[in-house]
């Protein structure tokens, strides 16, 4: 079995997949999962890899090399990569060879880049997911949770190389944070004062430098909300809840299944991505939008992402295994 | 009973979630009809549900969007019966506990705060069987209730650092069992040796929301018994 060592694993590298089966979290596991769904998915399917299969996701700059010839592709915001130091493009698939060594290094610290591969990492799956989350000291090659570490190596099982891949200009996600976040209002949505969901919706918030894979933790204008004892509730993903202080936190993929705080609503599925590889100091703000709309256009843009899929013509469609 | 009546509220949790709330006289009259409509749904077979999360007075509905919407959601909650619980669908536990356990005894605490004798606190919490209200927090945490009036005790003060795995502990009228080494701020009345949480995901019990619980007072040499057939 061909392998992977980790000659730098930067600030943070964990291994990340689609998630739990979602009825875990009715048994208390939080969903996991990459945090940018989109990135994970597109280097999955420049690898030739079905969409939810296990890659890197790191931050800061990464070196490793691997044992034996295999497929990999980075993406995520401007991402540079090195091939035995030549510079190569990111967002296509790269072919190494046995002993070839790859520096991934993002531009600005604190993004995540994710590193497919071609290939299937043979590491336990908890819950129907190899991703590592470290808050429940679960996953990874010793199965405690622990982030990758130098001189980590990874066993993956390759597959044969594929026919070249890459994603043209505009089909590169777009980062950046101009547009407002959609948010699905609902949850408590009524205990928060017109005004005051006027404010929130007005205001630019500031990414802290509170921010995991649990959640971002906001700051800007407080918003008020009526006291009134709650009972813990289930929280989706990018649910926007409000602590006794009025700043904003945005739930991401290793929150925990239940809380307390009131929530004004939800970031929609497709904007999670911008906001969490959004870095301290960057700028965020929210614009309200109601269900029917949203899933209109997360079906549009699900479509705009089949399109990728089904475009290139020596590839069978990646099917996204049935969990 | 007049389901869709015990329903005070449904609201947007998201593009693909829809969150239920329920009203009754007593937390359990709510959590009652929580569960109630969670079987209801399950019982369905329903292609497009993704997950079904309890809360004490809530029920979180995850769908697939490429196969529902929430109109479908609001339809289909409108026309599902809530259903009794049928006898295989919930499971009941009994679980040991070593009353008093010196890593875990807040028992005089709990004492000093309900006026109840140190016995009275540990017959108190074995007299009752509980309902698992809702579990999450971490994996494996069961919110159970609820616990006897007399035996309603706040939270400490300030939340330990740690507790160790298996703490059994109580809180207002709740009692739970920390799966795993954790902060907490509930009040500790001893240990239970067998684990609900291992990170390899075989935890010999799964606690779910609507399981029942009868807590069992054992010795210490019947502790470590147990805690290494199960370690």
């Amino acid at each position: 079995m061909a392998e992977i060592t980790l000659l730098n694993s930067g600030l943070q590298t964990l291994v990340v997949d689609a998630g739990r089966q979602p009825q875990a979290q009715e048994i208390g596991f939080c969903a996991s999962g990459a945090v940018d769904l989109l990135s994970f998915e597109l280097v999955n399917w420049l690898c030739a890899n079905p969409l939810d299969t296990p890659a890197l996701e790191c931050i800061g700059e990464v070196v490793f090399s691997v044992s034996h010839a295999m497929e990999i592709a980075v993406g995520g915001p401007a991402v540079s990569v090195q091939q035995n130091g030549d510079e190569v493009s990111a967002w296509q698939s790269i072919n190494l060879a046995a002993g070839d060594t790859v520096t991934v290094s993002p531009r600005r610290l604190g993004t995540k880049s994710y590193i497919g591969l071609g290939g299937v990492l043979d590491l336990p799956a908890i819950k129907g997911s190899k991703t590592i989350v470290t808050r429940e000291g679960v996953g990874g090659i010793h199965n405690d949770g622990k982030s990758l570490q130098k001189d980590d190596t990874l066993p993956v099982a390759v597959h044969s190389i594929q026919a070249m891949r890459e994603l043209e200009a505009h089909e590169i996600p777009d980062y950046t944070l101009e547009t407002p976040l959609d948010v699905v209002v609902g949850y408590q949505q009524a205990r928060f004062d017109n005004w005051q969901q006027q404010l929130f919706f007005a205001s630019e918030y500031t990414v802290s430098n509170d921010i995991n894979r649990m959640g971002y933790r906001l700051t800007g204008q407080a918003i008020e909300v009526e006291p009134e004892e709650m009972y813990s509730e289930g929280i989706n993903c990018g649910a926007i809840q409000f602590p006794p202080d009025g700043q904003p936190i945005v739930m991401l993929a290793d929150r925990q299944t239940l809380g307390g705080y009131p929530k004004i609503g939800c970031v929609a599925d497709y904007d999670i991505y911008r906001l969490a590889q959004a870095v301290p100091g960057d700028v965020v703000t929210f614009r309200a939008i109601d269900a029917d709309n949203a899933r209109g256009k997360w079906l549009l843009w699900h479509r705009l992402e089949e399109l990728i899929f089904d475009s290139h013509p020596n590839s069978s469609h990646p099917e996204t295994e049935q969990r | 009973m007049r389901f869709f009546g015990r329903i005070k509220d449904i609201q947007p949790a998201g593009i693909d979630g829809v969150i239920i709330y329920f009203s009754g006289d007593t937390l359990t009259d709510k959590n009652d009809a929580v569960q109630a409509l969670a079987r209801g749904l399950r019982a369905q077979r329903l292609t497009w549900l993704k997950s079904l999360i309890a809360g004490y007075d809530s029920l979180l509905v995850l769908f697939d969007l490429q196969r529902a919407d929430v109109h479908l959601v609001y339809r289909t909650l409108k026309n599902t019966q809530p259903r009794e619980a049928g006898a295989d669908e919930h499971s009941h536990y009994e679980l040991p506990v070593w009353y008093g356990a010196p890593s875990a005894n807040d028992i005089a605490v709990v004492s000093e705060k309900t006026g109840l004798s140190e016995d009275e606190v540990i017959a108190t919490h074995l007299r009752q069987q509980y309902r698992v209200f809702t579990v999450g927090f971490s994996p494996g945490f069961a919110y159970m209730g609820e616990t006897s009036e007399s035996l309603s005790c706040p939270r400490l003060e300030s939340p330990r650092k740690k507790v160790p795995a298996g703490a059994v502990a109580i809180a207002d009228r709740q009692t739970a069992v920390y799966p795993n080494e954790s902060p907490g701020g509930w009040n500790l009345l001893g240990l239970c040796p067998l684990p609900l949480f291992k990170a390899d995901g075989s935890q010999p019990i799964t606690l779910r929301a609507g399981d029942t619980v009868n807590f069992v007072q054992v010795d210490e040499a019947t502790f470590r018994e147990l805690a290494d057939k199960h370690g």
